[in-house]
């Protein structure tokens, strides 16, 4: 019933009162950041204990810096965060966190079905994302963002999702929204 | 009430629980502290634990801001009734979510902070982190309630336990303190009757063996030491009054008037008075008139000298009106404050004193009329005084003629002159007595020997009054004495150089005379001790050397008692004589002319020398003797005269069975038949005759236990050394046995060699008759092959006749050769294996057991030592007997079997194998007869064989040492037993 419970923007402090980034997109980065500490990928997504964490953007990107300033100087597990942008999803495969920009929306079947298999955590705020095999999906009620979450998805990225951060999600499957 | 003075129930009572109570108190203390401490760790401890699952659980709420999650987890503490308030701050420190939700702000602190106690509440801030990001802080407030409710509580479970075990302790205590106050208590109760009463018999009771029982046990001997000393204090005060009460001499205490202040009872009775008579009164009425100066006198010397004892002899006058003569002693013991007053002790002399008369009269009268001395009294000057019967008798002068005169009167003139009799009176004098003995002179001149004392008479004051003189004439006592010492050193003499030991003793048994001979004989010189202790000193034994001479049989002993010994032999076996030597000693009583004993003498020599020279000879007899006894031949020897038997060994004895003593005495008629007597008398005579020795090589004899016996006999004569023949010595070899293995040797040398003969034919002939039969078989084949269809009936019937005589006469000579064999083609023993053979023998006759459907049954074999291939024989032989001799009709049941039997040693163990069969038996007096060489019970036509193989079979055993019998029911069957042993013995077979 957790999972239900709306979640509540705190209407406190910008991240970054000046950026001109919408406050929706700012706490989207926050969120894929904080993906990045309650999830856990297998072990060999890494070949070193030194390798950068990829979050990836494909598409138009949303955040402007807001992400890279999120991200600045942090660690997931010693791998330090690293941003990448791509233009098509060949590119993509060697990220731990992909974004998939609203511009992608109508491509979103093929490109989900290219990342199949890979160990990445699929995120999107577009297009039948969910149906076609998607991980995360941020869904906006009024201020709030709450996500959903592909159970079934992540299991075939072999990922492993907190159930702290379940308890707060909502659980779908492909074919239900 | 001061400690001090407190009874020592109470004083110990106060000990124990100011202790106990102590002790808890304290240990109540620690613990609450301990509790105190504890709690308060624990509960800061349980609730940082809690606030560290809330930090767990909230971390996703926060970083994904989450306020509603972040509050649903804040909510699960509702549960906790301690909890005050909880919040979450984010990583900015604002309160994210707060418990319960209603909870004022005010109530969090503005911001996060230490955790820990403080205004009664408890404190914890524990920070919400992710990986290593810090993601904000939880925050939780506790009252104290539940600490408070256990303080409480283990107030009242203190008080309780404190006043339970306050009880406790004094209940204890209440019993304890009785085990140490009792016997202090008991004590003093004692010691304050043994004070109210003076009775120091009543003790103390001991209860128990700790420092108070020592104590206890010390005052009750204190106690029975005040006892013993006061009975003891009381039994000497009544030993010492009983003694002066029963003592025959008075007892007076007096003052220093005189005056009586004690008279004892002895002094009433003395004196016939009562005590009144005494005390009080002056002595005046007591005292003889003329004695009461001296009294008067004595009395004031006691009284200047306290201390002295004063002796005086005075009067008493007694009941009765008669007076007394006491001697009294008399001390003055006034300053000593256990009398204070002069005692005195007064004794009865009034019958001693007409005694002392009485002899005195006696004496004069006795020495008036003794005649064997002279006694006599003289001057000072030595003028003679008196004169006595015995002084008259002596000397010869009458009382009359000599008083007056002086003793110089009876010295010769020669001692008179040099003034010998004054000589002697002033050594009397000097030494108050003088003897003297010396040649004095009779009235008629004649002389005398005179043995003289002479004794000075003084005064009490030393003043010499006169003398006494005592004499005797011992003229011829001093005689006879040196008579008697000249006999006595003759005797000596003789003794002392005579060879033979010479000892006496008188009838006490103490030594006499024990002279030189003697103590060198015996090695030790005369000792005290007395006749029981002889045997022991001397070491005397009998002649065995050790057993002792009892001491009555002593010689000296018996001499004494008046028993004589003639020439005994004894062993003197001491210090000095190691080795023992013996003696022959010979004793007789010493008796006086009346006859009555008084002493004995032994007269004893060594007889040492003689003694080896019998013993020389008595051991060159032992050794002939020894020799004789131990021949194994018969020897015997006869008195030439009678021809009797003188003597007999032994050998002679087990020889004829007739013992020495029956023999000795009698001669050759008495034991042997008239013929055999004349035969040996004859034998006798003639080596007697000629004086010759005679060799008799065999001579038959019937003797009693060993029946007919052949000796070998030598005689020989003995002759005095003028040759004339006194004895008749005979020597008897048993020959016997020599000659029956002589005889048995020769007949079994003459049977091997028949044995070996027969053998011999045996198988030259078996070998030389197969020749001409193989021929007869071969041409007997050749003529039915070639001619047999040209014969008539008849001639072929002739022919098959011919070549089955044939046939058998083979079958015949294999088994001769087979029987023969036995002996010849024999192997050496080996250990055989009997199943091993059996199992050879069925498979063999396979095909016969299974033609006659037979049955063989075999059970356990043993292995023996045995010829394998004769093994095989018999047994093939036995069984094949059995198959052979079956009963028609009936299928053959053969039994094998084997038992052992077990010798007294492991060489002598045997076996019993027996073969059992169901056919037709036999007659059991055919038993022996089957055995034997073409030995046959039945006719060739009801069964085949030549009649040989049961006479292999027993040759085959008795080869083997064994032996074989059989025992048959006709008709039921047949058991054939054989008896072999386990072991061959090292004799082996015979080849």
């Amino acid at each position: 019933m957790g999972l239900l419970l709306p979640i509540l923007l705190t209407a406190g402090a910008p991240l970054r009162a000046e950026a001109p980034v919408s406050k929706e997109y700012q706490v989207k980065a926050v969120f894929l950041f904080n993906f990045a500490q309650f999830v856990q990928w297998p072990p060999k997504s890494f070949t070193s204990a030194g390798d950068p964490f990829y979050i990836g953007i494909l598409g138009e990107d949303p955040f402007d810096a807001f992400l890279d300033e999120t991200v600045k100087g942090e660690k997931v597990d010693g791998h330090p965060l690293v941003i990448r942008r791509y233009g098509n999803v060949e590119e993509a495969t060697g990220c731990q966190i992909l974004f998939i920009s609203r511009s992608e929306a109508g491509r979103m079947a093929d490109i989900l079905s290219s990342l199949k298999g890979r160990n990445i955590l699929t995120v999107a705020d577009s297009g039948n994302f969910i149906e076609n095999g998607g991980v995360v999906y941020f869904v906006t009620e009024g201020k709030k963002i709450h996500f959903k979450i592909s159970l079934e998805a992540a299991k075939q990225a072999k990922l492993t999702i907190s159930s702290q951060v379940l308890r707060l999600a909502q659980i779908a499957g492909p074919g239900k929204e | 009430m001061n400690l001090k003075d407190m009874p020592i129930r109470q004083k110990l009572m106060s000990v124990n629980l100011l202790t106990s109570s102590a002790v808890l108190l304290l240990t109540w203390a620690s613990f609450i502290a301990y509790e105190f401490i504890s709690l308060h760790r624990n509960m800061l401890q349980s609730y940082m634990t809690r606030a560290q699952i809330i930090a767990a659980n909230s971390a996703a709420a926060l970083a994904f801001q989450n306020q509603a999650d972040a509050a649903n987890v804040l909510d699960a503490l509702k549960l906790d009734k301690r909890m005050n308030v909880a919040c979450l701050y984010d990583d900015k420190g604002t309160v994210f979510a707060v418990y319960p939700a209603d909870a004022p702000s005010a109530t969090f602190p503005p911001a996060p902070g230490e955790s820990g106690y403080r205004d009664g509440r408890l404190d914890i801030f524990e920070p919400v982190v992710q990986g290593d990001r810090k993601l904000g802080t939880v925050y939780l407030q506790a009252n104290l309630s539940a600490l408070t409710d256990r303080y409480a509580a283990y107030a009242w479970l203190a008080l309780g336990v404190v006043t339970a075990s306050f009880l406790l302790a004094y209940l204890l205590s209440r019993i304890l303190q009785g085990q140490i106050s009792r016997p202090i208590l008991a004590l003093a109760g004692t010691a304050k009757a043994i004070s109210d009463h003076q009775d120091f018999s009543i003790r103390a009771e001991k209860l128990g063996k700790d420092e108070t029982g020592s104590l206890t046990e010390a005052f009750n001997r204190m106690l029975s030491e005040i006892q013993d000393r006061e009975q003891a204090l009381r039994k000497s005060e009544e030993r010492f009054r009983s003694l002066i009460e029963n003592n025959q001499d008075g007892i007076a205490v007096s003052n220093s008037e005189g005056e009586a202040l004690y008279v004892s009872p002895s002094l009433t009775r003395m004196l016939g008075r009562v005590e009144s008579d005494f005390i009080g009164k002056s002595r005046k009425d007591l005292v003889h008139p003329d004695d009461l100066p001296l009294v008067a006198d004595k009395m004031a010397e006691t009284l200047r000298n306290p201390g002295k004892t004063i002796q005086a002899r005075y009067r008493l006058k007694h009941q009765d009106g008669s007076w007394r003569w006491i001697d009294m002693t008399a001390i003055n013991l006034i300053d000593n404050p256990a009398v204070g007053g002069i005692v005195r002790n007064i004794q009865d002399i009034t019958e001693k004193l007409k005694m002392e008369e009485i002899v005195r009269l006696g004496e004069a009268q006795a020495i008036a009329t003794i005649k064997d001395y002279a006694i006599f009294m003289l001057d000072p000057q030595g003028k003679i005084l008196t004169w006595n019967a015995g002084a008259e008798h002596i000397k010869g002068y009458k009382a009359s003629d000599i008083i007056g005169k002086s003793i110089s009167v009876f010295y010769a003139p020669e001692d008179a002159a040099q003034s010998r009799p004054q000589e002697l009176l002033q050594t009397a004098v000097r030494n108050g007595r003088v003897e003297d003995e010396g040649w004095r002179v009779r009235k008629d001149g004649s002389r005398f020997l005179a043995d003289v004392v002479i004794t000075a008479l003084k005064n009490e004051k030393g003043e010499l009054r006169g003398f006494i003189k005592i004499a005797r004439d011992v003229t011829e006592i001093r005689k006879a004495q040196q008579e008697l010492r000249e006999k006595t050193q003759l005797l000596d003499s003789i003794l002392r150089n005579i060879g033979d030991g010479v000892v006496v003793a008188n009838e006490k048994g103490e030594f006499i005379l024990f002279n030189q001979a003697a103590e060198k004989i015996v090695g030790l010189g005369p000792m005290a001790g007395g006749p029981d202790q002889w045997t022991e000193q001397y070491g005397v034994f009998r002649p065995d050397g050790k057993t002792p001479l009892p001491a009555a049989e002593n010689p000296l002993a018996k001499a004494i008692r008046g028993e004589s010994t003639n020439d005994m032999e004894l062993v003197l076996k001491n210090h000095p004589n190691p080795n023992g030597i013996p003696i022959s000693i010979t004793g007789r009583p010493l008796k006086d002319e009346k006859g009555a004993i008084h002493g004995g003498v032994t007269v004893f020599h060594d007889m040492t020398e003689r003694k080896k020279a019998e013993q020389a000879i008595l051991q060159t007899n032992d050794f002939l003797n020894a020799v004789l006894e131990n021949i194994p031949n018969m020897i015997f020897v006869k008195d030439a005269k009678e021809l009797r038997f003188v003597n007999f060994n032994k050998a002679g004895e087990d020889l004829l069975g007739i013992k020495r003593g029956d023999m000795i005495g009698k001669n050759d008629y008495d034991f042997f038949p008239r013929g055999q007597a004349d035969f040996f008398t004859a034998k006798d005579r003639s080596v007697l005759n000629e004086g010759k020795l005679l060799d008799i090589p065999e001579e038959s004899i019937e003797t009693k236990t060993l029946g007919p016996r052949i000796l070998h006999t030598r005689k020989i004569p003995i002759r005095d050394k003028d040759g004339k023949s006194l004895y008749l010595l005979g020597i008897s070899e048993d020959i016997t046995e020599q000659k029956r293995q002589q005889e048995l040797r020769t007949y079994t040398q003459a049977l091997e060699v028949s044995n070996k003969e027969l053998q011999d034919f045996v198988f030259i002939a078996s070998h030389d008759l197969q020749e001409p039969l193989r021929k007869i078989q071969s041409f007997g084949e050749f003529l039915k092959e070639e001619y047999g269809g040209k014969l008539e009936a008849t001639g072929k019937d002739y022919l098959d006749r011919m070549r089955s005589a044939a046939t058998r006469m083979q079958i015949l000579i294999n088994d001769l050769l087979t029987l023969t064999r036995v002996t010849t083609k024999a192997k050496p023993f080996v250990p055989v294996d009997l199943s091993v053979v059996l199992r050879d023998v069925l498979s063999d006759l396979e095909v016969r057991i299974s033609e006659k459907n037979a049955k063989v049954d075999v059970g356990p074999l043993p292995t023996l030592e045995a010829d394998a291939t004769q093994m095989r024989q018999l047994f093939q032989n036995l069984i094949g007997n059995a198959l052979k001799f079956q009963k028609t009709g009936v299928p053959p049941e053969i039994k094998v079997e084997a038992e052992t039997l077990e010798g007294s040693r492991p060489g002598e163990r045997q076996y019993n194998l027996r073969v059992k069969d169901n056919g037709i038996g036999f007659d059991n007096k055919y038993a022996d007869q089957i055995f034997k060489v073409f030995e046959r019970l039945h006719g060739r036509d009801e069964y085949e064989g030549t009649g040989i193989g049961l006479a292999v079979c027993r040759k085959v055993v008795e080869r083997h040492g064994g032996s074989i019998s059989a025992e048959g029911i006709p008709g039921q069957g047949s058991v054939f037993t054989i008896v072999l042993p386990f072991q061959q013995g090292l004799k082996g077979g015979k080849a």
